[in-house]
């Protein structure tokens, strides 16, 4: 993140956020050994973030999001991780999700190692891309996140036209779906605040 | 319980053979954890959040989201549940509108609503599993969605 500058705008920011449950997240010295070992599976820093001892209240469902969500935003091949971590993006600034905003144009930018396309998704996810196929993710994201039931052939043939393969239409319909599940718990079990 | 082996597949309408069905599996992991929650979510005891109720709020968000399919099949799967037809919790009423606000429009959450789960009896734990049961409803619509759709560019294709 050295590189990159912080970018704020329409409330939105790359920066590093923290996140406050408005639940009570389970305390780890109070955690049974399958809580212990779904946090571990789950996030490198799962055992010491609340939104994770949160979830954790309930181990199994959680071990089975992550397993889906870390397969979907991880797994090697296929489409780029970049272009995963743009549809994320773009979900998130739409379904208004500040924290995972923040951490997804980070996580944008260190794999494309540019951060132009944040501006812009930021700005406006509906015109977002620096290039047609970036234009083409960013417009599909909205469409899956905000008219799901209305997606038709007319949705697909732009990423067809970029190039996009049905396995990499795949990924791409995984990752922005799965911010539709994220988003969801983040911005309805807790709130963002600035870093202490 | 008599669930489906996929339910994706069988609301997107997918069938071994289909290259899309054989597309999905290139993602396997992805697959099998996708129907491992949707198991978890709806059938792991959760004490104050009966299974019944689960499946009723189910087939509500879906009905809500526009997606019949899924509503279909939870409902069919509340008609498989012993003594379904009463026993609700007095905090359904409360899921339900917390599952279609959700469902919806994300944006709108916020701590009220969580109060008014707790306020209607959930625990902490309970909201957790609906939240995350909720929340997980979102992502399969728009999978079922999605594959519809490429199914349907597939058959202007040809």
């Amino acid at each position: 993140m050295s590189q990159t500058p912080v970018i704020r705008r329409n409330g939105f920011t790359n920066e590093n956020l923290q996140w406050i449950s408005w639940l009570t997240p389970v305390d780890l010295a109070q955690a049974g050994p399958l809580q212990l070992e779904v946090l571990e599976q789950s996030h490198a820093q799962a055992r010491t973030s609340p939104y994770y001892l949160t979830l954790v209240h309930e181990p199994l469902m959680l071990r089975h999001r992550s397993e889906a969500y870390n397969a979907i935003m991880y797994a090697p091949g296929g489409l780029p991780r970049a272009e995963r971590e743009l549809g994320a993006m773009v979900v998130s600034v739409t379904n208004g999700c500040v924290y995972c905003t923040s951490v997804h144009a980070q996580r944008f930018a260190q794999l494309a190692k540019r951060h132009d396309t944040v501006e812009q998704v930021f700005d406006d996810p509906a015109t977002a891309g620096t290039s047609e196929r970036e234009r083409a993710i960013a417009q599909f994201a909205r469409a899956v996140t905000l008219r799901p039931q209305q997606l038709g052939p007319n949705d697909i043939a732009p990423l067809r036209a970029v190039g996009m393969t049905d396995p990499e239409i795949i990924d791409l319909l995984h990752a922005t779906a799965i911010f539709g599940w994220a988003n969801r718990l983040m911005h309805n079990l807790g709130e963002p605040a600035a870093a202490g | 319980m008599n669930t489906p082996d996929d339910v994706i597949d069988q609301a997107a309408g997918l069938s071994p053979g289909d290259p899309l069905h054989d597309a999905r599996r290139l993602r396997a992991t992805v697959v099998a954890a996708t129907q491992a929650s949707h198991d978890a979510l709806l059938f792991q005891p959760v004490p104050g959040l009966s299974v019944a109720d689960r499946l009723r709020v189910a087939a509500h968000a879906c009905e809500a989201a526009g997606a019949p399919a899924l509503a279909w099949h939870y409902a069919r799967l509340l008609d498989g549940v012993p003594d379904a037809d009463g026993n609700a919790s007095p905090a359904l009423a409360a899921m339900r509108r917390f599952a279609a606000t959700l469902t919806t429009d994300p944006r709108r959450g916020d701590r009220a609503a969580i109060q008014a789960l707790k306020a209607a009896g959930l625990d902490d734990r309970a909201i957790v599993a609906l939240a995350q049961l909720v929340a997980f409803l979102s992502y399969q619509t728009r999978v079922v969605a999605g594959l519809r759709a490429l199914q349907a560019s597939r058959g202007d294709a040809r």
